[in-house]
């Protein structure tokens, strides 16, 4: 089992103790004006080499914008000539743009797109879900031979998941492919439409540059509907479960603490 | 220009192909499936108004609208299917082929895989629950045989132009009228179980917000209005009217109108509404922007009872309309 520790704040690398992991996971996961600038990824990157650990960066889903934005985080990878470094894509624009690149880098296929769906399990004991239901969604979109070998042929050997509320069915253990998977903070979902980004008047993320005020900040909410507690960072909403019980024996080789929610 | 409106059964379409609509979509959930699964794992909809309520009916309805020359997709776009399910998924496109549905809208690139190892010849659309948000996944896409792409409603006018000027041989969908979402569609895991129609989902409210213990929190007024601004969402009202002067400048081809599982008549509404923003572009080839918006707007007030407010986020796909023109003011006069 190998374990990793993300951190998608660059002010909080120099606070966290990496003893006891064996990777560093860094960048921004769901937001394209948070993927971190060369100087931050060297940093991020010189850190995790100084205490023994491989590196992985996570982006996020892009714009054309965004693509523009990673490009030189790639171009500054492929110079570290490490062949254990590693990229999350959370988007195929990202994962073409890496296929198309000289040195390849090594994709890892991020947990938005092997698009769990997670939403089943906020409801807990407010609401009785059929169990048809809930048996339709506690897999991923990867666990068919077909994408299996497409995304092999992509150069794809890795793949993401979040420890599902209502329970996880995926096994890994006759796929060939690998698998990770996040905790103690899974998706619920994620927003364009940025409540920190937006002035009054328009959506600074989408029309312009972002102010990054979400920067430092997380707030924690009921709902109604729901008996899981939401965790609010930026523009994405989580919730929070601890327990790990039984994935390692579903062939989930890597375990990825989150000691916040990423950004 | 192609007006595209939902259809939830065969007696709706000659209606809604009179009143203007050029393209039609819907769902249509098999009882071999229903059995097994359930209504929104095939298409994104948990109810039986969103659904043709047979295969004779879907049946007829292609029919009638084949007769008038108009095309009618069907929506398969749950965000993934399972090993299991593909199989059976399988038999619904199979049957969709027989019926003569002349495209399928996916999200699922297992499926998309499927389809074409199988050669299955009908024409694919991504679904908006595809998330494309950039050039390079709409040629990943293409590469895989998807021939249209359905815009995220997140999607600014000047990120959607990027796509469209760096690609060839798509075609391209935007959302304009109705169902207005404050997430992305496709990375969206919010349980919308049980909604029904004008049900309240879980994105629109019922959130109480509290600061962490996190010292760092520094929120401004503006943000925890921000916050609250779902709460105040007026999805039926979503609107992005002032928007198609520049999209049809761009070649967007189809406007679709959200609303599948509504009933006849307010489809009806915004298919005129936008038959006769077609009917504005056509007659008036040198209109310009300005007038166009000012135009838009009014249509948006005549088909709510209600005014646009231009910088409404509640239901304006596209405020930033109203603030991007000279100097920081607003090109829509207000």
């Amino acid at each position: 089992m190998e374990k990793a520790i993300y951190l998608s704040d660059i002010k909080k690398l120099s606070d966290t103790d990496l003893s006891g992991y064996q990777r560093l996971y860094f960048g921004a996961e769901f937001c394209e004006h948070l993927i971190p600038k060369v100087e931050e990824l060297k940093q991020a990157y010189d850190f995790a080499k100084q205490a023994g650990l491989s590196f992985t960066l996570v982006t996020p889903y892009v714009t054309a914008r965004g693509l523009e934005f990673a490009e030189p985080l790639f171009e500054a990878l492929s110079a570290f000539g490490d062949e254990n470094t590693e990229v999350v894509v959370n988007d195929y624009g990202i994962l073409s743009m890496l296929r198309e690149r000289p040195n390849s880098l090594k994709p890892v296929l991020g947990r938005l797109l092997t698009r769990q769906r997670r939403g089943w399990g906020l409801y807990g004991s407010k609401r009785e879900i059929p169990d048809k239901l809930i048996k339709a969604y506690q897999n991923t979109a990867v666990e068919v031979d077909i994408v299996v070998d497409f995304l092999n042929s992509m150069g794809v050997n890795r793949v993401e998941i979040d420890n599902l509320l209502h329970g996880v069915a995926s096994d890994f253990t006759n796929i060939n492919l690998d698998a990770s998977v996040y905790y103690p903070y899974g998706l619920i979902t994620t927003a364009r439409y940025c409540s920190w980004a937006f002035d009054g008047k328009k959506w600074l993320n989408i029309t312009g540059s972002c102010p990054r005020t979400c920067r430092g900040n997380l707030l924690v909410a009921d709902h109604d509907f729901f008996e899981a507690k939401i965790y609010m960072r930026g523009n994405t909403q989580f919730y929070k479960k601890d327990d790990l019980d039984g994935l390692e024996s579903k062939g989930i080789d890597r375990f990825i603490f989150e000691p916040e929610p990423p950004y | 220009m192609n007006i595209l409106a939902p259809a939830d059964h065969s007696e709706e379409v000659t209606e809604l192909i009179a009143a203007g609509a050029d393209e039609l979509y819907g769902g249509f959930v098999s009882p071999d499936w229903q059995a097994k699964y359930a209504l929104d794992a095939l298409n994104k909809r948990g109810f039986a108004e969103a659904q043709f309520r047979s295969e004779n009916d879907l049946r007829k309805a292609v029919e009638i609208a084949h007769s008038k020359g108009v095309p009618l997709f069907l929506t398969l776009n749950t965000h993934f299917f399972s090993e299991e399910q593909h199989q059976l998924v399988l038999k619904e496109v199979e049957r969709a082929m027989r019926i003569g549905i002349d495209a399928l809208i996916l999200a699922d690139l297992g499926l998309i895989l499927q389809i074409k190892e199988a050669g299955y010849p009908i024409r694919l659309k991504m679904s908006t629950a595809g998330t494309v948000l950039n050039p390079a996944a709409a040629k990943f896409y293409q590469k895989l045989g998807v021939g249209t792409i359905i815009f995220d409603r997140s999607l600014s006018v000047g990120e959607i132009t990027e796509v469209v000027r760096n690609t060839e041989g798509l075609t391209f969908e935007v959302f304009i009228i109705m169902g207005h979402c404050p997430n992305v569609q496709g990375f969206c895991t919010l349980p919308h179980y049980g909604e029904s129609k004008g049900g309240i989902m879980p994105c629109d409210g019922g959130y109480s917000i509290a600061c962490s213990n996190n010292s760092e929190n520094r929120l401004s007024e503006q943000t925890v209005a921000n916050l609250k601004h779902w709460e105040e969402l007026k999805r039926p009202r979503g609107c992005g009217l002032c928007a198609i002067y520049d999209f049809n400048k761009l070649g967007v081809k189809s406007y679709k109108i959200v609303g599948r599982g509504i009933p006849t008549p307010p489809k009806l509404k915004a298919v005129r509404t936008l038959a006769k923003i077609k009917s504005i572009l056509e007659e008036n080839k040198g209109i310009t922007r300005e007038k166009f918006i000012k135009e838009a707007r009014k249509a948006h007030e005549e088909m709510h009872g209600a005014p646009c407010e231009a910088k409404c986020y509640s239901y304006c796909y596209h405020p930033y309309l109203a603030t991007e023109g000279k100097n920081g003011k607003s090109n829509i006069p207000i």
